[in-house]
């Protein structure tokens, strides 16, 4: 039986270009014990109203905060296959990107069905919600599906702010977000333009110098460290006229980083910041 | 000829390697206006011995004298004007040029350059004077040797301790050096350990020779009273046999094999 | 030509070459600044003087410090492969720089006076690496001396110790903060730790380093043939091995706390520049110090240079493998050839 699932598996593999398709067939009925083996899925099994269906977590998975409690596999990168095992889960989720990793090729052989999801856009985010609906049997899932789509809509459709905004990742060294990443979908969906060009790598290093030119209207920074424009911690980006202005924001929450079904709130916090003008 | 005070005096000295013993009780004078050569089996000690002279190995027990003081007590530069030293395999692993190689020999008199040509004499007298501006990495193992030599001839301490310098020359190098440091030790008054494993130069350039044995002094003296058949062949362990070159009043010594009786 | 003057040529066309190079490197950028005209360019005064010239100076130090310690360990290891790394200090001072970074203190430079700003990393970092000279210095004796071939051990044992530590600490921390680690210890010289006055301490410390070490030079010589040659020469092998080795060690800890990991710069000058000016540390160190400066600057120009070409900044110390392995390769096939 085993090897025919597996040629099975690899054919619809084949089959499902959008790399949405499932590794192995999910099991009769919906799923009842499901592992997110990634803090974004585990959110987006949560909004689809899956929450309870979990039984275990990855270490850096804290949202929504009823998922704290669940046992802590390990790092998403490493988990502890043995403890994942142990749980008897009858389905993984893991990202899209992670298939025919070694992870991914250890799971499967455990005999656990594996189900893929791509996460890079707000598309694939609501087409997530609603892969996890059916596999799990969530009635309600579709309609969060659409409302996601409808509020990522009405949030494209909002005025445009007319910043230009350069959001960095990390600070040192300079690690923004370009074009293609998530931060650059936030900041669109916010109502600004990404100061980078399209010249550009999707997550590039820069300095002082490279910055100045650059000439953004606003510094967003996601990476965590203690800002405020006041602080030494700017110094580095003295000569950039949005810092001398005060224009900084520090934003660390981690929805601005994590591709999730919480973009709309990452929209609409950046975009708060961007209007108030004060920095947090 | 021979000065009242020893240039360098070895007391007693006891020397142990990583626990094994390699000098034991070893006591010998060596005086300004003599060579004194030290011959013996492979690791008798005969390099210790001069590690010990020089003051680079500490002895265990025992105390070696420079000039009347403790060797360790002298400061580098100073020792250096007295005693100078040459090892006896080179190594060479940076490309210094052999004239810059044998100006390092006059660090220790803190004249920059060489203002009474000293390095120039020496070079001419190694027969470097072609190689000196070669580096010394591309050197053959015999030219090397003469380096490092050049390199103490330019120094001309009162004291010098040559580990081997013979081994890697040719019959025409040995007997230049040699003889070049029999003269140099009489007109200059200064004293000279040579080790060395051939006996019969030896024999020839030597004054006194220090026979040794497993870390002992077997028999210190004139060559003859040290070259004899029994002594010789109780410490090599081989057949030998032993002449006298008429009118030249000059041993020599020719292992024999032991098939022949 | 007496080799005091073949020296003072030598030293005088680095010395040119780094002014060379240091006007270029204020002057290209996204905005050519021409440096005659500063005085009525404030804008261009700020980027040059504010934004370009901290980084010059930082690169032209790094690249100095990190050849002039090559040239010095070459010199106690009797090795010309040795490199500023080799000795271990610099896996002290990455792991403290990782533990730091680990323990999330990279948020806030510390304020000092004359306008330094010295992150914790930074002190983290060269606390790890007094630490792990102190320790190497330690075991590496035996009555007080320093014994070539233990220090060698000692260090490619500490190296690979460290790394197994970062590599641990790596895996327990979270993928933002391992993708830190992971940039810092790629080296890189673009964020100097505050304006030129916060360099100007450091140079001057480093200046006097370079000053020790080039008044020892003889006895440096000597003790590159060897320990035993050096005693017979009147040099104090242990003494100068001490010397250079703490010099060496604490101009090494200042690099890479302040700029991480840059390879080849300390391999591939003194290599270079033996070949080209010969073993003579009194001309070497010097020449070396200057010669590391240029290139680390240039390569540092480079890297400027090909933002545009690649969409991000390379690390520096990408750029100096580049350039320097080929460069290196030639150097022994060159060498070999002879």
């Amino acid at each position: 039986m085993r090897p025919t699932t597996t040629i099975l598996s690899c054919l619809l593999v084949l089959a499902a270009c959008r790399g949405e398709g499932p590794a192995s067939p999910p099991g009769d009925g919906p799923a009842q014990r499901v592992v997110a083996l990634a803090p974004n899925l585990a959110e987006i099994v949560a909004y689809a109203g899956g929450g309870d269906r979990l039984v275990a977590r990855t270490r850096f998975t804290d949202t929504p905060a009823s998922l704290r409690a669940l046992p802590d596999l390990g790092s998403g990168f490493e988990p502890d296959l043995e403890a994942l095992a142990a749980l008897r889960p009858d389905l993984v989720l893991m990202l899209e990107g992670w298939r025919g990793g070694p992870i991914a090729a250890t799971v499967e052989r455990l005999g656990v069905p594996v189900r893929y999801l791509r996460v890079e856009t707000t598309e694939d985010i609501a087409d997530a919600v609603e892969a996890v609906g059916v596999a799990l049997g969530l009635a309600d899932a579709p309609g969060k599906a659409d409302a996601l789509r409808a509020a990522v809509a009405a949030l494209a459709a909002a005025p445009p702010l007319g910043l230009r905004v350069l959001m960095l990742n990390g600070r040192r060294p300079l690690v923004a977000a370009g074009p293609g990443s998530w931060g650059d979908t936030v900041l669109r969906l916010a109502g600004a333009r990404n100061a980078l060009g399209d010249d550009i790598v999707r997550y590039p290093t820069l300095d002082h110098e490279t910055v100045i030119d650059l000439d953004p209207d606003a510094v967003v920074d996601t990476s965590g460290y203690d800002g405020g424009p006041g602080a030494v911690g700017w110094a580095d980006l003295a000569g950039v006229p949005a810092v001398r202005a005060g224009r900084v924001f520090a934003l660390a929450d981690s929805s601005l980083l994590r591709p999730g079904p919480r973009v709309t709130e990452a929209a609409a916090l950046l975009r708060a910041a961007l209007v108030g003008g004060v920095p947090r | 000829m021979m000065s009242p005070q020893p240039l360098l005096l070895a007391d007693g000295v006891c020397f142990a390697y990583g626990g094994a013993p390699v000098l034991e009780e070893l006591s010998v004078a060596v005086h300004r206006g003599e060579i004194l050569g030290i011959i013996g089996p492979n690791g008798c000690g005969k390099s210790t011995l001069l590690g010990v002279l020089s003051g680079y190995l500490r002895p265990d027990r025992g105390r070696v004298l420079l000039a009347g003081r403790p060797v360790g007590d002298y400061r580098p530069r100073e020792r250096t004007r007295l005693l100078g030293h040459v090892s006896q395999r080179p190594e060479a692993d940076f490309p210094y040029r052999v004239r810059e190689l044998v100006e390092m020999g006059r660090y220790a008199l803190d004249t920059p350059g060489d203002p009474d040509g000293a390095v120039a004499e020496a070079l001419a007298f190694m027969d470097l004077g072609g190689l000196a501006e070669r580096p010394i990495t591309r050197l053959s193992g015999g030219e090397l040797q003469r380096a490092w030599l050049a390199r103490a001839w330019a120094a001309d301490p009162d004291g010098l301790l040559l580990d081997e310098p013979t081994a890697s020359l040719d019959l025409r190098h040995q007997v230049r050096i040699l003889d070049a440091l029999r003269r140099r030790v009489r007109e200059r008054d200064r004293a000279a350990v040579v080790v060395l494993h051939d006996l019969n130069l030896a024999a020839g350039f030597c004054d006194r020779i220090l026979l040794m044995d497993r870390g002992r002094t077997v028999r210190c003296g004139a060559p003859r009273e040290v070259l004899q058949y029994p002594v010789l062949k109780a410490v090599y362990g081989t057949e030998i046999y032993i002449g006298l070159l008429d009118g030249l009043e000059q041993l020599f010594v020719i292992p024999l094999p032991e098939e022949i009786d | 030509m007496s080799p005091g003057v073949v020296r003072a040529l030598w030293i005088g066309s680095l010395l040119l070459a780094s002014v060379l190079v240091f006007g270029l490197y204020l002057t290209l950028g996204g905005r050519t600044v021409p440096l005659w005209d500063l005085a009525s360019d404030p804008a261009g005064r700020f980027m040059v003087l504010e934004v370009r010239l901290p980084r010059a100076l930082l690169a032209f130090l790094t690249g100095g410090i990190l050849a002039l310690s090559g040239t010095v360990f070459q010199a106690v290891l009797r090795n010309p492969l040795a490199d500023p790394y080799v000795v271990g200090v610099s896996g002290g001072a990455a792991l403290g720089a990782t533990v730091a970074l680990a323990l999330g203190l990279s948020a806030v430079p510390l304020a000092l006076p004359f306008g330094l700003a010295l992150g914790p990393v930074f002190l983290a970092s060269f606390l790890g690496a007094a630490l792990s000279t102190f320790l190497l210095y330690l075991f590496a004796s035996r009555r007080g001396a320093l014994r070539t071939t233990h220090l060698l051990l000692m260090g490619v044992v500490f190296n690979f110790f460290a790394s197994a530590m970062i590599m641990v600490i790596k895996t327990l921390v979270s993928p933002t903060k391992a993708q830190e680690i992971l940039f810092w210890l790629m080296g890189t010289v673009s964020h100097p730790p505050g304006p030129p006055s916060a360099l100007a301490l450091p140079a001057v410390l480093v200046l006097a380093g370079l000053g020790i070490l080039w008044s020892r030079a003889r006895d440096l010589n000597a003790l590159s043939l060897g320990s035993r040659f050096a005693y017979d020469v009147g040099v104090n092998p242990a003494g100068i091995r001490r010397l250079a080795f703490l010099v060496g060690s604490a101009l090494v800890a200042v690099a890479v706390s302040t700029t991480g990991f840059i390879g080849f710069v300390g391999l591939v000058v003194p290599h270079a520049l033996r070949l080209g000016a010969g073993p003579d540390h009194r001309l070497l160190i010097p020449a070396s110090f200057l010669g590391g400066g240029v290139f680390l600057l240039l390569a540092d120009l480079l890297v400027r240079f090909t933002f545009p070409l690649f969409g991000t900044q390379l690390p520096v110390g990408a750029l100096t493998a580049l350039v320097g392995g080929p460069l290196f390769i030639l150097l022994l096939s060159r060498e070999g050839g002879r």
